[in-house]
């Protein structure tokens, strides 16, 4: 091997070495530039070629695929634009032929829907009205039920009871129970007294009120208003039969007692007329 | 024969004449010819009523019926107190000042047109009486005068007011007033002034039996033999049936007793609305309550929420007042306006005690009925339901229910509801790399679609069957009824043995109720798609805002 050869053999293998270091160190780079920007990838929303407007009309066929690049027609296929495309176009087209109109309006709140008591530090005037122009489903009567007990307005706490009275009669229960027990504000005890369910003087609800007759943290109005209540469902209980209000005298305090005999003895404010 | 006939028609239009002559207030003539000698007619300030110089459109038409009465004359004459007390300029004491008297028939008198009926028929609580015309003893009321309350048959008023309607065209009174003249012989200890203290009672517009277009009315004592008079009463009763409000002071049977307590009845109430209807009310899906069908209901003066306001007003559109004062027909569970003098004193209004005044949201009705000012946004919503989470559905609609307090609102009934329907698709957007924007390329994102529609309201009332009421009826029969038996009797009627129906009659003045509830139809083509809607009104004046977001889920 002459010395040329020697080193052309020589450039051949750290020609070798230095593409594969490139290709390695390519590889690498690859490897940190996606790991690194990949998980920053986001919507562009400046970028968004769209309004409402012209949504629509892509999604009503107007005007249609101009957006499309030859990079995404790489991995998403025509047949699957086609058929998302033609899934949202048929959506809007129920709504279109039912005499609706496509209007602008602002996206959903998740967190305020949910009544996420989180945003009562910041929103709770939104959160107020979520609760004063909605009903509380099912799994935000917790939500309900916390800002009930931790809002700073009044006006909110109040909204907050009367979502969870307006559940299905026995569902807001133990949390208007609580309220009750919590609450130091004698209206929203009152309003949450007002919303407990009470049918029968066996369920647990009577119980639980007559329970709350022997709390000396009760005032003498809610006192007599929990012993009316109790009258009221005895009445309804037994179709109007008065024979059951010895044995719920029994059970009650001497003076709710007085409270109820106060009412079936009924007196007026003679100077109300009509 | 043939001189004797000339005779008679030719003595008719002197008699006619005669009659116009002899009382300037029978001027029938002019108004309803069909109705001479029976029908009187004046303004509020007391002009005698004229085709050829009155546009009679511009009036409010207050229609007064005798019962009881045995002679034309008393009864026009004690009709006649009824428009001078409700119309007279006295003035009144408010905070040191002396202000000219500010109720609503005094100040608007030139815009109301009295007008009465005369028919003969027997004496109250005979069964020959005008309209059905009796008297009952309230439970309400049984400490208070006695619990004797007037009543009348709201089927024979309203038809009549539909045969004066035919008889006489243009008339078209938003209130039929039955006036009632109490016996002499119920005189107490035989002394003048001194009867049998009675009730009077009015029908609230938005409680009423179809399908009359009058179903107003109320009853009241005649003057001579009241002591109350009607300076108070006709004007306090009418605030009833013409404006349409409730009475702000608490009924002492229902001391301590909350609105809401009352819901446990609902599905009695609704019961003529359907199975499915009770049904899906008591599983908390489409919820009514009979709080809000009594005391929240096209009623401008209380709510059963302190803040009735729920939406924002628009900008330059007044909205609701809050109501912070608790109390009004029940001691719990509903709110009025909190009105306070500088002594923080309460101050009294017309619908709360006896002082002649009117409260704030008072003024503002009456000041819009009457044209003066635009209405207030009917901001009284709430997506009622369903309430959230996921709907079992097999269908491509749904129905949203919308509880509003000012769909039966006496002068601006919601005319329109407005439904924004909202869902998230997923669509297709450019994307890029925050570190190599100049590649662009697509990628998938989801964005809110949102469609409205406008919807007319839909009238549905309720009928209060008392066959199924029957049970309510008892139950508060008996949850009202003292112990003892020393309740006062009168015309052999007792307090225990009022009827269940006529209880009820007695806590709703009336056979039904229009509901303050609108179903609405709308599309969830999807399955496993999630829906978000919500409402806003148009009351033929002024849109309110909307309501926040409810969510509806489609399952299957």
């Amino acid at each position: 091997m002459n010395k040329i050869q020697t080193i052309g053999a020589l450039a051949d293998k750290w020609r070798a070495k230095i593409l594969r270091a490139a290709v390695l160190a390519g590889l690498i780079y690859t490897g940190f530039f996606i790991y690194f920007t990949a998980s920053s990838i986001t919507p562009n929303t400046d970028n968004k070629t769209f309004n409402i407007t012209s949504l629509v009309e892509r999604i009503a066929g107007v005007k249609d695929y101009e957006m499309l690049t030859s990079t995404f027609r790489d991995y998403a296929s025509e047949e699957e634009i086609a058929t998302l495309e033609e899934k949202n176009r048929q959506h809007l087209q129920v709504f279109l032929e039912d005499g609706w109109t496509v209007v602008e309006s602002e996206p959903h709140d998740p967190a305020l829907m949910a009544l996420d008591p989180a945003l009562l530090a910041e929103r709770e005037t939104e959160l107020r009205q979520q609760l004063e122009t909605t009903r509380v489903s099912e799994e935000s009567i917790q939500n309900a039920a916390d800002i009930a007990l931790n809002a700073q307005e009044h006006r909110t706490r109040m909204a907050a009871i009367e979502s969870i009275g307006h559940r299905r009669y026995s569902e807001g229960g133990e949390y208007l129970m609580t309220i009750f027990e919590t609450s130091s504000d004698a209206s929203e005890r009152s309003k949450a007294l007002g919303f407990v369910y009470l049918d029968s003087l066996n369920s647990t609800e009577a119980d639980w009120a007559i329970g709350q007759l022997y709390n000396t943290q009760v005032t003498t109005d809610l006192s007599k208003q929990i012993a009316n209540k109790l009258l009221l469902a005895g009445m309804v209980e037994n179709n109007g039969d008065r024979s059951f209000i010895p044995s719920l005298m029994e059970r009650i305090p001497e003076q709710s007692q007085l409270a109820i005999e106060e009412l079936l003895a009924y007196t007026r404010d003679r100077n109300l007329i009509d | 024969m043939r001189k004797s006939f000339d005779f008679k028609m030719g003595l008719l239009p002197v008699i006619i004449a005669t009659t116009a002559l002899l009382s300037t207030y029978s001027n029938a003539e002019v108004f309803c010819p069909a109705a001479v000698g029976l029908m009187t007619c004046k303004t509020g300030d007391g002009l005698v009523c004229d085709d050829e110089t009155m546009d009679f459109s511009d009036f409010k038409m207050i229609v007064t019926l005798a019962a009881g009465y045995q002679d034309q004359t008393t009864f026009e004459t004690e009709a006649e107190y009824l428009r001078l007390d409700t119309t007279a300029s006295d003035t009144i004491e408010r905070n040191g000042v002396t202000i000219d008297n500010p109720l609503w028939s005094n100040r608007y008198k030139e815009r109301l047109m009295y007008i009465t009926y005369w028919e003969h028929g027997g004496i109250v609580a005979y069964p020959d009486a005008n309209y059905g015309a009796t008297i009952y003893q309230d439970p309400l009321r049984l400490d208070f005068f006695a619990g004797i309350s007037l009543k009348s048959d709201s089927g024979l008023v309203d038809a009549k007011a539909d045969e004066l309607k035919v008889l006489c065209p243009g008339l078209a009174p938003v209130t039929v007033n039955v006036l009632f003249e109490i016996p002499d012989d119920w005189l107490v200890g035989g002394t003048p002034g001194a009867t049998v203290p009675v009730s009077s009672n009015a029908q609230l517009p938005t409680t009423a039996r179809p399908p009359y277009e009058v179903r107003r009315h109320y009853g009241l004592s005649n003057i001579a033999n009241n002591s109350l008079g009607f300076g108070y009463i006709g004007q306090h009763e009418m605030g009833h049936s013409v404006i349409g409000w409730i009475d702000e002071y608490s009924e002492g049977a229902l001391t301590l007793l909350s609105a809401t307590d009352f819901d446990i009845f609902t599905p009695l109430f609704i019961f003529d609305q359907g199975i499915d209807v009770v049904l899906l009310s008591t599983l908390g899906i489409y919820p009514m309550r009979v709080s809000q069908i009594m005391m929240s209901n096209g009623v401008d003066n209380i709510s059963t929420v302190p803040y009735p306001g729920r939406v924002d007003a628009p900008a330059g559109v007044q909205g609701s007042e809050d109501y912070l004062r608790e109390g009004a027909f029940f001691a719990r569970g509903v709110f009025q306006y909190d009105e306070v003098d500088e002594n923080d004193q309460v101050v009294d209004n017309i619908m709360l005690g006896r002082s002649h005044t009117h409260s704030p949201p008072q003024i503002r009705v009456i000041e819009h009925a009457f044209g003066e000012t635009t209405a207030r946004a009917n901001d009284r919503i709430v997506n009622a339901g369903p309430p959230g989470g996921f709907i079992f559905s097999g269908s491509a609609d749904y129905d949203i229910m919308i509880y509003d307090e000012d769909k039966n609102h006496t002068f601006h009934p919601t005319t329109q509801y407005d439904v924004e329907v909202q869902w998230s698709q997923i669509v297709i957007v450019t994307c890029r790399m925050p570190s190599w924007p100049y590649w662009s390329y697509l990628c998938f994102d989801t964005v809110d679609l949102s469609v409205t529609k406008s919807f007319t309201p839909t009238e549905s009332l309720t009928t209060l069957d008392h066959n199924v009421l029957t049970p309510v009826g008892e139950a508060l029969l008996t949850f009202f009824c003292d112990i003892t038996d020393d309740s006062f009797e009168i015309l052999g009627l007792g307090f225990c043995e009022t009827e269940a129906d006529e209880l009820i009659e007695s806590l709703f003045h009336s056979g039904g109720s229009y509901l303050p509830y609108q179903r609405v139809s709308i599309p969830t083509p999807l399955p496993l798609t999630g829906y978000r809607w919500r409402v806003r009104t148009y009351n033929g004046e002024v849109y309110s805002g909307w309501t926040n977001q409810s969510g509806l889920n489609r399952f299957l």
